[in-house]
């Protein structure tokens, strides 16, 4: 038998398969299946024509099922309540396990014991690939395909060919998750790996931390690539013993064969920002150190994790924000801002004058809690910036990391974080 | 599904996202709305002038950004049937096929076209003729896979997954 790919020995496993190939459609079984209120919701009419026909429940399985109301999260208009009403109406009525209001759904199937290495999880939303830092294969599908996978347990998937990315070297203090994440769309732009899968290997001396490599999973879909996925180490594993799920990992073959291979030193890296109105227009934080912004948002799928928290109150350690600068901190769910709370990093966010808003997604794609209006610019922690992404056609985002925020909160300009870290 | 499409097109660039073709305030669960937000990302007056049977041709990466369906929905609605594109995001290349949107990826289309020229698309026979420039394009593989060929003629993927509980239902 060939050497495979992580993605490759996973897809062939669950489609009952000894071996698949790239490029080859497949059947494959799901093992996790997410859906939120911002996109499941469009199903319910047609999940109710389903029922009837069977004249009985059509879920394949209800305890692989979880939805999610993080989008309207509480809505802000008569619309979104509407459309929200008729979801919670109708998970309650189903059956379904829904988390309401407990945090962003890529960071609750972080959270859940059901996602880790080997297993299938498909989403209603295009950052479900942020689970394959679990050494998952996870994808985002639009609502037929969540709902045909609600209904079979399975779905259609063309097999993606592998691109390899090693991260070698030691993990510079200023450098997290979302700068390798943005180093890895400057080498291949938005559509440099589309319909690609990543798969990272993490060969650094003093490791990726589990919160940097779910901002790196994240943002893989923004090249255009099917999965972001980790190769499993003991990070994996502490992190999935830790939710009290099972650690049976799936590892690539040595000699796999890949379609390209690519090695990242990451102590080279210098801190980086991808200016608007693309996620691939990155430059380092030191060639546009100065730009004046008007917001900084930190939070998201991408960039509200613990992790980020820390790093935020500890380059404020010793200054204050810039009076007039709108800074907005959204935690990416409860267990996140319980346990910013206990460390003692959001008390000092509150306490530096910063705004702190319920887990939910928020201003990231124009939804609520801190749009941009004309001619304002953000630098925030999230993964998107195409025109109008958080606001006015008239605005302008930089995606940047926490430690880059935190350093701009200061100035009230682009500044880089080299200047306060040692 | 028919074998053969012909209609005027509407030529993008590459890289255009879901915010653009659809912006997310359009999102809604009425139809009319979700129609009406077409290409506002583009031009706010496009959607007007926009005829059934036009065709959409795209560069690389067409459809990158948000997994929403109703942008895939409103094209529907503005009844586009066929979708010509370098290459597709993948996301949007799985709605549009579920959602009974014949999406078709020909590296090297987009250059082959220019805005509003009358194009005519053979599925059987895999050849693609420009009627404005008089010119021809006949591709060596099936410009629709056929397993996916197989979901567009049930009428998208949920039509699909209709017929076959219906036939598990009459298994038992």
């Amino acid at each position: 038998m060939s050497k495979k790919t992580l993605v490759e020995k996973i897809l062939a496993s669950a489609s009952g398969k000894k071996e698949v190939s790239p490029g080859e459609i497949v059947t494959a079984k799901i093992d996790f299946l997410m859906g939120h209120d911002g996109t499941a919701s469009l199903c319910i009419d047609k999940y109710d024509e389903f029922k009837k026909l069977l004249n009985a429940s059509p879920v394949f399985d209800k305890s692989k099922v979880l939805a999610v109301f993080d989008h309207f999260c509480p809505p802000a208009t008569v619309e979104r309540a509407d459309i929200q009403k008729k979801f919670l109406d109708f998970v309650k009525r189903e059956q379904f396990d829904y988390s309401l209001y407990e945090g962003i759904c890529h960071q609750l199937l972080a959270e859940h014991p059901a996602v880790s290495p080997g297993k299938v999880i498909l989403g209603a939303d295009s950052h479900t690939v942020t689970a394959g830092a679990l050494g998952a294969f996870a994808t985002g599908v639009g609502s037929s395909d969540f709902l045909y996978a609600l209904i079979k347990g399975n779905n259609w998937f063309k097999v993606p060919s592998t691109y390899k990315i090693r991260f070698v070297g030691e993990m510079p203090v200023y450098i997290q998750g979302k700068d390798l994440a943005l180093e890895i769309l400057r080498l291949f732009g938005e559509s440099g790996a589309v319909y690609k899968a990543l798969e990272y290997h993490d060969e650094t001396t003093n490791k990726v931390s589990m919160d940097s490599r779910l901002t790196i999973s994240n943002m893989s879909v923004e090249t255009g690539a099917k999965a972001g996925i980790f190769n499993p180490d003991e990070i994996t594993q502490k992190c999935v013993t830790e939710k009290g799920g099972k650690f049976r990992p799936v590892y690539a073959d040595e000699d796999a064969h890949y379609e390209k291979e690519y090695i990242i030193d990451v102590s080279c890296l210098e801190p980086l920002i991808a200016l608007p109105h693309s996620p691939a227009n990155v430059k380092k934080v030191s060639e546009v150190e100065g730009i004046q912004i008007d917001q900084i948002y930190l939070g998201s799928c991408t960039g509200g994790r613990l992790e980020d928290l820390i790093s935020a109150a500890k380059i404020l350690k010793g200054h204050q924000p810039k009076r007039g600068i709108k800074i907005i901190v959204i935690p990416s769910s409860r267990k996140v801002y319980l346990s910013a709370l206990q460390e003692g990093c959001l008390t000092d966010l509150i306490k530096k004058g910063m705004t702190i808003s319920n887990p939910s997604c928020g201003p990231c794609c124009n939804i609520d809690k801190g749009l941009l209006g004309d001619k304002e610019k953000a630098v925030s922690t999230s993964n998107r910036n195409f025109p109008g992404r958080m606001g006015s056609y008239g605005s302008e985002v930089y995606l940047a990391s926490s430690l880059t925020a935190a350093a701009s909160s200061i100035t009230g300009e682009i500044t880089n974080p080299k200047r306060y870290l040692r | 599904m028919k074998d053969c499409y012909q209609g005027k097109i509407w030529k993008f660039g590459n890289n255009v996202s879901t915010d653009l073709i659809h912006p997310a305030v359009y999102f809604s669960l009425d139809r009319e709305r979700v129609k009406k937000g077409l290409f506002k990302g583009f031009d706010s007056e496009l959607v007007e002038k926009i005829s059934a049977g036009d065709i959409i041709v795209g560069g690389t990466n067409f459809g990158c950004g948000s997994s929403r369906e109703v942008v895939v929905q409103s094209i529907h609605y503005n009844n586009i049937e066929i979708i010509l594109a370098d290459s597709f995001a993948r996301i949007f290349y799985r709605n549009c096929i579920n959602n009974h949107i014949i999406a078709v990826e020909y590296s090297g289309i987009s250059s082959f076209v220019e805005n509003n020229d009358y194009l005519s698309i053979n599925l059987k026979e895999n050849q693609i003729n420009n009627l404005t420039k008089n010119t021809e394009l006949v591709s060596e593989k099936q410009l629709v896979d056929p397993y996916l060929r197989d979901i567009l003629e049930k009428g998208g993927l949920l039509a699909k997954l209709k017929q076959e509980l219906l036939d598990g239902k009459r298994l038992r």
